[in-house]
């Protein structure tokens, strides 16, 4: 829980952003193409100072520039990293809070566990645990894309990579919610106290898999030399909570958002359903328009950005879901199209730090909605005002009542 | 409009006119492995232990395949395929 509870309401956008304020949580686009018009890049007071470039082209251009933008940290909280986090350039979950040289190093030892090769022999797997989801809302009128489906994918998925035993997925929901929580706290010592069960169960695990190693990603980070030195352990703890959180409600946020576009656009859930060899290409707007991941970054010394007075420390918040949506780049941008052929879509980051796990995101969700509509080919919202979307960086329904039609 | 599907269109019409060999190639320095040119055209494009794109074999192109070349270059969300004569 966050300690501000009672934040004023936004009233412009322009001079005063707050990404968990209801309107842009519950829709933030039209916020964003009036940003682009007017500014183009925002300004906040809150969380100490902030921008958020609203632009395809200033997205990337700030993605693009490691020397004036750091990523120390990447998500906007009321504090800034303190003495509790690792110094750049490690940063406390290399890769993603790393920036160069040691970015490209610890990049380096993950990449390859995310590469096509070892990411889609985890299909099968996959494909029955949609199945054994779907099993159970077998006969049932309304069931919970989110809650029942969704949220489930992922952390079944990033627990098997780990190597942790897999009556630990409940937990696994919990710590991400706990991280995803606790960083908005500005209380070292409360955020501490919240992060301790998982800094418990990861050493745990760390131990474990210290006295009998196995073929997984844990044994391989314990492995992994930079240098012909092993890793520190606040490295490896460090690159597992990474993995742990990037890769379980990003991608359930994403399946969610397409299961919700789908029951609420008939046509084309039909052409999904009637053409599959179209998915593809669908998973590419579904990536594009309903892009679930904003990051953040700290500005390193005062800049000037295209008139901007950035000052030490402001943060970025670097909406590339903003970018998606950009007229610029994108043809009829606003406008949801299944068979876009021409998609060069930023849901997965820009430069250096491109999400490491893009090709598993894309697997799972391949597999997940591929499945939904062989089971339901034909469903609705079953209550679009019961339907609640994760505030913060993470866009999704987690909320999802999905009536299956006959 | 930085690059639009138009321009894509008329580049096509250019470079069918002439009869030369042309080929696909991806900058490596800009490839940051978000798989769009691997995954749209497996015949095109490979990928190596790190899951960056590659080229697959000499990367001319011919009449059939350069349509996909093509959808590529429009893809990459890094601007690192060309094609080249």
């Amino acid at each position: 829980m966050t300690t501000e509870v009672h934040k004023p309401i936004v009233q412009d956008f322009a001079t005063d952003w707050d990404h968990t304020d209801p309107q842009w949580v519950s829709d933030p686009y039209p916020i964003w193409e009036d940003l682009r018009q007017r500014c183009p890049v925002a300004h906040t007071d809150r969380y100490g100072g902030g921008w958020f470039p609203a632009t395809h082209e200033y997205v990337s251009e700030i993605a693009n520039d490691t020397t004036h933008f750091t990523s120390r940290t990447v998500v906007v909280g009321n504090g800034r990293p303190g003495e509790d986090a690792l110094p750049a350039p490690i940063g406390v979950a290399p890769p993603i809070s790393s920036d160069p040289p040691f970015h490209q190093i610890a990049r380096r030892l993950i990449l390859p566990a995310f590469a096509p090769g070892p990411v889609n022999a985890l299909e099968p797997q996959i494909r029955a645990l949609c199945q054994r989801l779907l099993d159970r809302m077998a006969g049932h009128d309304v069931v919970n894309g989110g809650s029942e489906y969704a949220q489930y994918i992922p952390p079944a998925v990033i627990s098997h990579m780990l190597g942790f035993p897999d009556e630990d997925e409940e937990l696994f929901r919990e710590f991400v919610h706990i991280v995803l929580e606790g960083i908005d706290e500005p209380d070292l010592e409360k955020r501490m106290e919240m992060f301790a069960p998982i800094e418990v169960y990861f050493n745990q695990q760390i131990n474990d898999h210290i006295e009998n190693p196995r073929d997984d990603l844990t044994s391989y980070l314990l492995n992994a030399e930079i240098g012909g030195n092993k890793l520190s352990m606040e490295h490896v703890r460090g690159t597992m909570v990474l993995i742990l959180v990037a890769g379980i409600d990003t991608t359930w946020s994403a399946i969610g958002a397409s299961l919700w576009h789908l029951a609420k656009n008939p046509s084309d859930l039909a052409r999904l359903v009637n053409e599959p060899e179209l998915l593809p290409v669908a998973i590419e707007e579904f990536l594009r328009y309903y892009a679930p991941v904003t990051m953040a970054r700290l500005v390193v010394d005062d800049y000037e950005f295209h008139g901007c007075p950035m000052k030490k420390d402001d943060w970025i918040l670097l909406g590339f879901p903003a970018a998606n949506r950009d007229p610029e780049v994108f043809e009829n941008a606003d406008q949801f199209i299944i068979d876009r052929a021409i998609n060069r879509h930023a849901a997965f980051g820009l430069g250096i730090h491109r999400c490491a796990g893009s090709n598993l995101a894309r697997l799972e969700m391949t597999i997940a909605i591929q499945e939904f509509i062989k089971r339901f080919p034909r469903f609705e919202l079953a209550d679009p005002e019961a339907v609640t979307w994760a505030p913060g960086q993470v866009r999704g329904p987690r909320n999802l009542p999905l009536r299956i039609l006959a | 409009m930085r690059e639009t599907s138009t321009v894509v269109l008329s580049q096509k019409n250019d470079a069918t006119r002439r009869d030369v060999a042309v080929k696909v190639v991806i900058d490596a320095s800009l490839c940051q492995g978000h798989g769009r040119c691997f995954n749209s055209a497996p015949d095109l494009f490979g990928f190596d232990d790190l899951g960056n794109g590659v080229v697959v074999g000499d990367g001319v192109l011919s009449e059939q395949t350069l349509d996909k070349a093509r959808l590529a270059v429009a893809n990459c969300p890094e601007h690192a395929i060309s094609i080249e004569e």
